[in-house]
């Protein structure tokens, strides 16, 4: 039974947890992250960095262990990190505490990412986060707690990545966690049952909250059209963001196909981010860079091939 | 499939109880006929995380079954939520803890099982949680100083229900405040699943001094015997979940 102010667990650097099922031992480096169900450390094992997370309540564990291996019977990009390993380690010589093991994703949260290479990183961002979301979706599940705290773009990838599945929710069920801001039952603008629009809300949330004008955290009355309202470097997309706030869309491919359309037009860097914010220029893009290499390497290999002939 | 009922207290408080009964002791009394006492302590901005007067926050959900948070009064919609569900959780653990060594024989612990067949458990336990049936009685503390929190707690309640609401299994819920004129606590709000009758609740809410948490809890437990569906419980129970539940196993 557990009742604590924090659920979580400090292990020191340098601490070894042998797994009592699986008799792989990991070797704790530091602390990357906590939450309100429990801790994540990086962690080595062999020359291999993992992340570790870690819990006073097993349940914890074992819901988000279920999770992740629905997750990973999909092919393509992970939907969320890898499960590695399930196991139970004595952390102290009398307290024995479940833990799982994923991969470590080295990367930055979106937030600081964004602030760095500028708002034109949205698009492919985005293109990405609803590809995943509409996987998720037709597993059965609603990703739930979506924010900008638990997306990650991985610095050498520079993917967008899912990193915390604990608020996933059967379709139809209550969402099993959340988070104020991007919760559309604390805007009283629907309830709070897992369907495809509640992604999509807060996913409209996490972009308003990227705007360099918008103080979400400082907004008393409880209106999304007024940080919609706020949202000045996301103007093409006000009314795209509307529709995702009043759940309008079906399903997370409808939204990003109307997403790419203004993909093309851009955004107006403004006075504020215009230090920052480069003009979006196509072939900023990660993903517009690899389709040219691609392009290129196809024209020289014809034309090497044509010229010989 | 028939499905029980899970009774729950939820103390929202600011600090400790000046008069009256031992809550501790009271709340480990509740706990016995079956109601999980969950407490949830309100910091004021300029308090640390660890206050120490607060420390009785946790032993009375620990004596209680309950789980226990110490929060400043933004964050308390979640946490409301969060403790309830977690406390739910608890209660239905215990309860397949129960089977599981009525099914092995000894004692056997879910965190025994290695852990594939607590995926499998925890699976159990989750689609219980989510169709179970829930019955949370409130009893918010309106002593002087909460005074300036009760916007924020009449928030959370509010954004309670929704997730109540949100839930496959049916719930009731009622409010009471402590203390009151002339009594100890006083009824709010009657057991409903009326999520709209929060607001008509709250303006009666008025704070006043002293903070008799113990008598408090040991009144509402009371509360429990006039509920809308009576015939689901027997009165010196244990049993939160109905026996006949088990037999689906």
């Amino acid at each position: 039974m557990t009742s604590s102010i924090h659920p979580t667990v400090r292990l020191t650097s340098q601490q070894r947890l042998e797994g009592i099922w699986n008799k792989r031992t990991y070797t704790i480096v530091r602390l990357i992250g906590e939450g309100a169900r429990g801790s994540i450390y990086l962690a080595r094992i062999g020359n291999r960095y993992v992340a570790l997370k870690i819990s006073q309540d097993s349940s914890v564990i074992s819901a988000e262990v279920n999770v992740l291996k629905e997750f990973k019977k999909v092919q393509g990009p992970p939907l969320g990190p890898l499960l590695l390993d399930v196991d139970d380690a004595y952390i102290s010589h009398d307290l024995k505490l479940a833990f799982y093991v994923m991969e470590y994703i080295d990367g930055v949260p979106v937030s600081d990412w964004v602030k760095r290479e500028g708002l034109s990183w949205l698009f492919p961002i985005s293109f990405q986060l609803l590809k995943k979301l509409h996987k998720i979706h037709q597993l059965g599940y609603i990703y739930g707690d979506l924010k900008p705290d638990n997306i990650l773009i991985d610095r050498k990838t520079k993917q967008a990545r899912l990193v915390d599945v604990g608020g996933v929710t059967a379709l139809g069920r209550a969402i099993r966690e959340y988070t104020t801001w991007f919760d559309r039952g604390y805007w009283r603008l629907g309830d709070r049952r897992a369907d495809v629009t509640y992604d999509l809300f807060a996913f409209a949330v996490c972009l308003l909250s990227l705007d360099p004008h918008v103080t979400i955290h400082n907004t008393k009355e409880r209106d999304i059209y007024k940080v919609l309202n706020q949202a000045k470097s996301l103007k093409p997309l006000t009314p795209i963001l509307k529709k995702a706030l009043s759940g309008q869309y079906n399903n997370a491919l409808e939204l990003k196909s109307e997403l790419g359309v203004i993909n093309r037009k851009q955004l107006q860097p403004t006075k504020s981010n215009r230090k920052t914010a480069t003009n979006p220029k196509i072939d900023f893009w990660p993903e517009a860079l690899g389709l040219s290499s691609i392009i290129l390497v196809h024209a020289g290999l014809f034309y090497f091939l044509f010229y010989r002939i | 499939m028939h499905t029980g009922t899970i009774r729950q207290i939820l103390l929202i408080t600011d600090g400790c109880s000046n008069q009256g009964e031992d809550p501790i002791k009271v709340s480990s009394m509740i706990a016995q006929k079956g109601i999980a006492v969950n407490v949830i302590g309100v910091l004021d901005d300029d308090q640390t995380e660890e206050p120490v007067g607060l420390s009785e926050v946790n032993d009375i959900a620990n004596s209680g079954n309950g789980i226990s948070r110490i929060v400043y009064a933004d964050v308390l919609s979640e946490t409301v939520q969060t403790v309830t569900r977690q406390a739910m959780t608890q209660t239905i653990q215990g309860f397949v803890s129960k089977e599981l060594s009525q099914i092995f024989g000894q004692e056997t612990n879910e965190e025994d099982l290695p852990p594939e067949t607590r995926g499998e458990v925890q699976k159990v336990v989750e689609d219980l949680g989510e169709t179970v049936n829930l019955q949370v009685l409130i009893l918010v503390d309106t002593s002087a100083s909460m005074q300036h929190k009760m916007e924020a707690v009449k928030d959370a309640i509010d954004d309670f229900i929704l997730s109540l609401q949100a839930r496959t299994g049916d719930h009731y819920y009622s409010i009471y405040q402590f203390p009151a004129r002339n009594q100890v606590v006083k009824e709010l709000l009657p057991w409903t699943n009326d999520g709209k009758r929060v607001n008509k609740v709250f303006p009666k809410l008025a704070a006043g001094g002293i903070t008799p948490t113990g008598a408090a809890l040991k009144q509402t437990v009371k509360a429990f015997q006039n509920v809308p569906s009576s015939e689901e419980w027997r009165d010196d129970s244990d049993d939160i979940i109905d026996s006949s539940y088990g037999s689906s196993y």
